[in-house]
């Protein structure tokens, strides 16, 4: 049944060049939010609301971002009223929504070429066009390009820079970079006003992050396979996507996304997408999954005995060398799974010639099985970003913080927050050097009007990654 | 054969190129599709006892895309109202699709307090696809809310939108405590199930007054967000509707409140307003009786309809209702609408 209605939905669903952004990253990001500990985290540093404290980017503050928010339908969840506020589990998904934009080519990371999205070759008046665009030997080069896109279809950019590159990119807005500023401002921030602008800037961040990471899921983004990006879905000469993706859409929407089965740990932002031990999450998708254009190619059965050897694009997933010849040889042919009963593709043996290829029921059991994995990852790289912790302890009129888990070096800033919602430092940032677990960082005289001490280091952690580690203590 | 055929059917029916095939039939006894633009009725009813839920929330939206190949969302339409008595909703035909875009996708929210969501897209119960949803006839069953069910589930389920985030912030509290790990409170969603008056037509705050009414009468030049206000949820006794000034601070606002109750409670709650209410001055220019308050930047004007048994309470910021009259001509209009909605031996139609 499920199925048929996928089917039946395809046509009337929008395009996808990722998982949609409306629906499957939105659901991502929210089931991770809520499989996460950002709850219990936005709780400890004060938001007695946690995932549901409204917080408030002004527009005139954030045009650009609030802009881009309400080109979607409000019915999502991640719209800001008029005066910029939502929850903040809205600005984290609003931030997963939004990710693409113009950097959409920068969220491919093919595991084996280390590289990022390549245009696919499109024939070869495209390529001659393209290489006449981008040689300085030919005048008016943007004039090929043009015609290069009028003639041969959508335009497409040429490069992207790998994901786990892009996430730390110093030209990406919603880097990690960004999420710490942000994060540390939400902390340091003097009014209850700057604050929360800060978080949820924080946290649309962190969402354009977590969507970065979520592609990592989709076979075609980590297997080198833009090809997959350029299928027709629809009627329309523009309206080309990945099936796969679409199917994710339909079958699941916003609301339907599973949420993470566990919580995955990684001591680097970089290892929850790939990793020497292969478990970052575009090595699991790589070598688990085939993509459109990335599977087994043909191959012609001999007659000695039932084992073969089909070329592959990729070297992982390897078929099994002894397949069911006999199932195969049906007109339906059989299905190759993964050994837990979910599809990997189908196969068929036509005139003697084995051919895999995947078909929209199979693609559907694969994104039932990728989707919590997905969810799974993402609630972890939610909890990374916000893991920094420290113990701040307020007695006899002094705060004083220590160090939670090991840190490297960094700087500390003490602060205070009077019963208006007003936090002031406590004296200057003072450098630290790395410490270990439960090493004192400093301490400083509380104001007699502190009704919370708050402690901020901002630097690395053990591991050297950046890191905002944030203690927050009332005063009795 | 099947899924060939179905899938030959709709890419047929994508010939038009600013308007997407809709995803759901045109009524719930026919084959072909519905049309995304709409218009579109329904019914609500109690899944319980098959009677109309009457003043529930109806939100519509319409979203775009643009773009060829790398298409990008491409803006929203909303449309926010409530079911009649009867439990009928009408959401209006969408008027036009915005230039150099393309209309992708239409979802449906009904949302009363004391019943779990409806969302013309996806059921509640297993968050699957839903597909009996039809564009004309279409049969709304709420199902009335157990204590057992999640609210973080369900604010996920509602999703967003100004009126539908005035309506639901309770439940955000409630979802926070649950996140929390408190233990569920039996009975935190209210049962707003109560039967009405039973005296005139249903009548709810967001007909009472349009954007239009406000812009004919203070020549502002702005746009409104509308939706219920966030303190209290509506009942069958109260609604609410807040024009929010987009861009602009709180003194652009307009708030209606009402309140419908038996004529004696509406009398004591106007009284209430008038002893409570800062420099509250009776008048008695509008309805049986009336006032005129201030508070800072606020102006305020109630009335009390003795016959109906209807008190309102207008709230209006001095940049936006610039004098006393000014309020008091919108709060007119409000009076005017009412007694047109709710004929009354003696009063003018």
């Amino acid at each position: 049944m499920k199925r048929l209605i996928v089917v039946a939905l395809l046509a009337a669903s929008a395009n996808a060049y990722a998982w949609e952004d409306a629906s499957t990253h939105a659901g991502l990001t929210e089931a991770a939010a809520l499989g996460s500990h950002l709850h219990a985290r936005l709780k400890a540093l004060g938001y007695e609301r946690g995932l549901y404290e409204p917080l408030t980017i002004p527009p005139e503050d954030a045009s650009s971002l609030v802009a881009a928010l309400r080109q979607y339908a409000p019915t999502g969840g991640f719209v800001p009223d008029g005066r910029g506020r939502q929850y903040a589990i809205a600005w984290l998904v609003g931030g997963a929504v939004i990710a693409d934009g113009p950097f959409i080519a920068n969220h491919f990371y093919d595991v084996w070429t280390k590289g990022g999205w390549i245009e696919p070759s499109r024939g070869v008046l495209h390529g001659l066009l393209t290489w006449m665009a981008n040689v300085e030997l030919f005048e008016a080069q943007d004039s090929w390009r043009d015609l290069r896109d009028e003639t041969t279809g959508v335009p497409l950019p040429e490069r992207g820079v790998p994901a786990p590159d892009w996430v730390v990119a110093s030209n990406n807005p919603l880097a990690v970079d960004g999420f710490l500023d942000q994060y540390a401002k939400a902390i340091r921030g003097s009014s209850p006003g700057e604050r929360s602008r800060a978080m949820a800037g924080a946290l649309v961040a962190a969402g354009a992050i977590a969507h970065v990471l979520e592609d990592m899921g989709s076979p075609s983004h980590v297997r080198g396979d833009a090809r997959a990006h350029l299928d027709k879905l629809g009627t329309g000469d523009a309206d080309l996507g990945s099936r796969f993706e679409r199917i994710a859409a339909v079958a699941y929407g916003r609301v339907g996304v599973p949420g993470p089965e566990r919580v995955i740990t990684r001591p680097t932002l970089r290892a929850f997408f790939t990793n020497d031990q292969h478990d970052g999450l575009a090595d699991v998708t790589a070598m688990r999954w085939f993509s459109a254009y990335t599977l087994p190619g043909t191959v012609r059965i001999g007659t000695g005995g039932r084992t073969v050897s089909p070329p592959l694009v990729k070297p992982q997933p390897a078929p099994p060398t002894r397949l069911n010849l006999m199932a195969a040889s049906q007109p339906q042919g059989t299905t190759l799974d993964d050994g837990h009963g979910v599809c990997l593709a189908r196969y068929r043996v036509d005139r003697g010639m084995l051919s895999f290829w995947l078909d929209d029921d199979c693609m559907l059991a694969e994104v039932g099985a990728i989707l919590p994995e997905v969810s799974s990852y993402t609630a972890g790289v939610i909890d990374f970003l916000f893991r920094g912790e420290l113990d701040v302890s307020a007695s006899g009129g002094r705060i004083a913080a220590k160090a939670k888990g090991a840190l490297g070096a960094g700087t500390l800033e003490l602060l205070s927050e009077d019963a208006r919602g007003v936090r002031s430092p406590l004296g200057g940032a003072r450098p630290v050097a790395a410490s270990a677990d439960g090493a004192a960082l400093g301490d400083a005289q509380l104001p007699d009007d502190s009704v919370r001490a708050i402690a901020l280091f901002t630097g690395v952690d053990a591991a050297g990654e950046k890191i905002v580690a944030v203690g927050v203590v009332t005063v009795k | 054969m099947i899924r060939t055929l179905l899938f030959a059917l709709f890419l047929a029916a994508c010939a038009g190129p600013e308007v997407r095939v809709a995803p759901f039939r045109a009524r719930p006894d026919a084959t072909d599709a519905g049309d995304l633009r709409g218009p579109f009725t329904g019914k609500v009813l109690d899944a319980t006892t098959r009677t109309p839920v009457a003043g529930a929330l109806v939100y519509a939206a319409w979203s775009f895309q643009s773009g060829a190949g790398l298409q990008s969302a491409a803006g929203a339409h909303e449309f926010v109202g409530s079911t009649d008595a009867t439990g009928a909703y009408t959401v209006p035909i969408l008027a036009h699709v915005p230039k150099d875009t393309r209309l992708v996708d239409f979802e449906l929210l009904v949302y009363k307090r004391g019943f779990v969501a409806y969302r013309s897209d996806r059921r509640f119960a297993d968050l699957g696809p839903r597909m009996d949803f039809a564009q004309h006839d279409n049969q709304v069953l709420l199902e009335r809310w157990r204590d057992d069910y999640s609210h973080a589930r369900h604010l996920r389920y509602v999703g967003g939108g100004a009126a539908v985030a005035a309506l639901t912030g309770w439940e955000a509290d409630e979802a926070a405590a649950e996140m929390s790990g408190a233990p569920k409170r039996p009975g935190s969603m209210g049962t707003d199930l109560t039967v009405t008056t039973g005296r005139g037509p249903y009548i709810v705050a967001a007909q009472l007054l349009s954007e239009a009414d406000i812009k004919a009468q203070t020549k502002y030049d702005g746009s409104f967000e509308t939706g219920p206000l966030g303190d209290e949820p509506d009942t069958t006794s109260y609604s609410s509707q807040h024009f929010k000034a987009l861009g602009r601070g709180e003194t652009y606002d307009v708030a209606l409140r009402m309140w419908r109750l038996d004529p004696g409670a509406a009398q004591t709650r106007y009284e209430e307003l008038l002893g409570s209410l800062p420099s509250a001055q009776e008048n008695n220019a509008i309805a049986s009786r009336s006032l005129i308050a201030a508070e800072g930047d606020i102006r305020g004007v109630a009335f009390f309809d003795g016959q109906r048994g209807i008190v309102v309470l207008l709230t209006c910021g001095k940049n936006q209702c610039a004098t006393d009259e000014s309020a008091a001509a919108l709060a007119q209009k409000i009076y005017d609408r009412i007694q047109s909605l709710w004929a009354t031996p003696g009063s003018k139609p």
